[in-house]
């Protein structure tokens, strides 16, 4: 066993994928500050973290050149240092994990064991977590304890932000789209009483500029521009003259009223005893009224200037959350902590059999999960995971686990007539295959595939590939029989290209021969994977006008 | 492990997801309708979430009128929502849909004419749990 096991865990240190993503082959110094630690320490590059790409450890010579003979006596002294004392028998570390029939998945509760597997090779999720397990590093700093970049924390954020954005989106549609019902709206004066209320002369219209304070610009064309004009102006035509004449007693009663209207806080600075057209002149006039608004209701008013008023105003709008939003946050964040805490603390007390959490101590309360495939490749491929059977209390084998999550993988799970297709043996088959080349193999529920490749894991980058996994029953039996591969529509592959190429990820079908049934089952899983293939294409959409080269 | 059992599982996983993980209150497992007290096809969680995860493009309208000039965030009042714990591995029909929108009670929703609206938490393996909303009809589209 043990010569298998070095054969398998030296392939993903070999691949060249993964040596041009690590700086440096791995070597002594490197591997020994790799060690698993509860809690990352401050201080460590994320390179140095997540050094090791597999729980397990290797210790190659270093190479000889030919042309450096002084390169041979560096070999010499690694082999025999290492003969003199031989580097622990890897797996040298091996992991506990505890069968969970309910969840069908695997446990790993020791802190230690659970950074472990997260940082050498990004083994399972965190429960609580989206996937590194650190939740209670996000209660820490929930409580103020602990002061970490947590990466819920900046989604939180992110998504904050993009709300006030959105907020602010659709109050400019919603303006924009009342101000085209406006322009609509207006009717050119036409009818004989319209005509006849125009004004006759120049001399009127002069009056009629002076009374309303226009600076510039023709009745008409103030009008059309009025964003806040009632919506009943289709009889506005008229309205001009008569509204206007009637407009200058508004003021000369109603300054004192109009402020309430607006819901801006500055009144004009207008003198309380000073004469009607001072009065007047101060209204229109005042630089403050930039930042008035008017409702639906107020009554219309030049437009030239408001429109400006009205461009500024949504500038500034603009520019408002940006200055506002870690106010925004901050007071979110301390606004979830007291409700957080109340509903731990009640259903504390509805449930009983949560751990009572002290303000001064946080409990940790999450393990890591690990599923069926990443759980068989850390026991079997590998070989640094015991699975504890949860009703005996003793460890599984390898074969053990096969069968009983080959029966789990079915829903609901069966205990007779496993088929070679079913879905543990088709899942885990691509599982291997990909993490043997040395990608780190992730699910990809979120993406609507099966599994998500990453290059050197989901901290550094994001995944370069969706797989979507088939079944094909390519064999001779298979085909004599008529067994067909499931029915899958050309909506359904389109529409998960689409997704994917909107989330950057190539999308990759993973096709896997089917071992014909009369070849019987085998108790070895070694000698039962051997009989499938794997086959992969990628699907690129692809676009005339964009791919002419 | 019976049906029984196992949907009873992933409601607390997807209860504990919830309470944990997006920080949810007043949670709590429903097996019969609050209403007339028949039992549900599913059980199905309810629960608060911090803020308002569904807004109607109307709602939305009607706030932007009444706070017309504020630059500042619209304060949203989070709702009460239903979740319905599903597996990956399971099999749903439109007619188990609708057999858990018709034992619905109408009562959450704020405005009784909009179709019902149920949360589908599906489950994985590995504990990942991914949210969709889910409408009994047709429903005004969102601007994304």
């Amino acid at each position: 066993m043990a010569d298998t096991i070095n054969s398998k865990f030296n392939l993903p240190q070999h691949d060249p994928a993964c040596a041009s993503a690590s700086a440096s082959p791995p070597n002594r110094p490197e591997v020994k500050q790799g060690a698993p630690k509860a809690i990352p320490p401050k201080g460590r590059s994320l390179s140095q973290t997540y050094a090791l790409p597999t729980p397990i450890r290797t210790y190659p010579l270093p190479s000889f050149y030919p042309s450096n003979p002084l390169s041979l006596f560096h070999v010499v002294y690694t082999w025999v240092s290492q003969l003199v004392s031989p580097p622990p028998v890897e797996p040298s570390v091996v992991h506990v994990g505890t069968w969970s029939p309910e969840t069908r998945s695997v446990h790993v509760h020791d802190p230690k064991s659970v950074r472990a597997l997260w940082e050498q090779g990004f083994f399972g999720k965190g429960v609580y977590s989206r996937s590194e397990p650190n939740w209670l590093r996000r209660e820490q700093v929930r409580k103020g304890n602990h002061d970490a970049h947590v990466a819920e924390n900046f989604t939180v954020q992110r998504r904050e932000e993009r709300k006030q954005m959105k907020w602010d989106r659709a109050r400019r549609e919603h303006e924009a789209i009342l101000k085209t019902r406006m322009e609509e709206a207006w009717v050119a004066p036409v009818g004989p009483a319209e005509l006849l209320a125009l004004p006759n002369s120049q001399k009127d219209l002069q009056q009629l500029r002076l009374s309303n304070g226009f600076a510039n610009g023709g009745v008409p064309s103030s009008l059309g521009h009025s964003p806040v004009q009632p919506n009943g102006s289709g009889h506005n035509g008229s309205g001009p003259v008569v509204e206007n004449g009637s407009r200058p007693r508004t003021p000369s009663n109603g300054v004192m009223a109009s402020p309430p209207k607006s819901s801006s806080t500055t009144p004009p600075p207008s003198e309380p005893n000073g004469t009607v057209l001072k009065r007047r002149k101060s209204v229109r006039f005042s630089p403050n009224v930039e930042s008035t608004t008017f409702g639906l209701s107020d009554p219309p008013s030049p437009g030239h200037g408001l429109q400006q008023l009205n461009g500024k105003a949504s500038s500034s709008n603009g520019a408002v959350p940006n200055g506002n939003s870690p106010l925004v946050n901050g007071k979110s964040l301390s606004s979830s902590t007291p409700s957080s805490s109340a509903s731990e603390e009640d259903t504390a007390s509805q449930t009983g059999s949560e751990p009572s959490t002290t303000t001064n101590e946080i409990v940790d309360i999450e393990h890591l999960q690990l599923t069926l495939e990443e759980t068989f490749y850390l026991v079997f491929a590998l070989g640094v995971l015991t699975v504890v059977n949860p009703a005996s209390g003793r460890a599984m084998s390898a074969e053990d686990l096969f069968t009983l999550f080959r029966q789990t993988s079915y829903f609901p799970p069966r205990t007779v007539d496993l088929q070679p297709d079913d879905p543990f043996l088709l899942h885990y088959v691509v599982y291997h295959h990909f993490r043997s080349l040395g990608w780190v193999v992730r699910p990809g529920i979120k993406f609507g595939v099966d599994w998500l490749l990453y290059n050197r894991g989901p901290v550094f980058a994001h995944a370069e590939f969706a797989l979507i996994v088939l079944p094909a029953y390519t064999a001779d039996e298979w085909k004599a029989a008529g067994r067909q591969p499931p029915r899958r529509s050309w909506h359904w592959l389109h529409s998960i290209n689409r997704v994917q190429a909107t989330a950057l990820k190539t999308l990759v079908l993973v096709y896997v021969d089917i071992p014909p049934p009369s070849e019987g089952p085998l108790l070895d899983p070694a000698a039962m994977l051997q009989r499938y293939h794997v086959r992969e294409f990628i699907v690129k959409r692809w676009l005339s006008n964009r791919n002419r080269g | 492990m019976s049906v029984s059992d196992h949907v009873r599982q992933l409601a607390g996983s997807v209860f504990n997801n919830l309470k944990h993980q997006h920080d949810w209150t007043q949670l709590q497992i429903l097996t019969h309708s609050p209403l007339d007290n028949s039992p549900l096809p599913r059980p199905i969680i309810s629960g608060l979430p911090p803020r308002r995860l569904y807004l109607h493009p109307d709602d939305q309208i009607e706030i932007i009128r009444s706070h017309r000039s504020s630059g500042e965030p619209m304060e949203e009042k989070p709702e009460i929502e239903w979740v319905l714990p599903t597996h990956l591995a399971e099999k749903w029909t439109l007619k188990s849909f609708a057999s858990v929108f018709d034992s619905l009670p109408s009562e959450p929703s704020p405005t009784p004419g909009r179709p019902k609206r149920i949360i589908l938490a599906t489950i994985h393996d590995d504990s990942t749990v991914v949210y969709y909303f889910m409408h009994d009809g047709i429903v005004k589209p969102r601007q994304n």
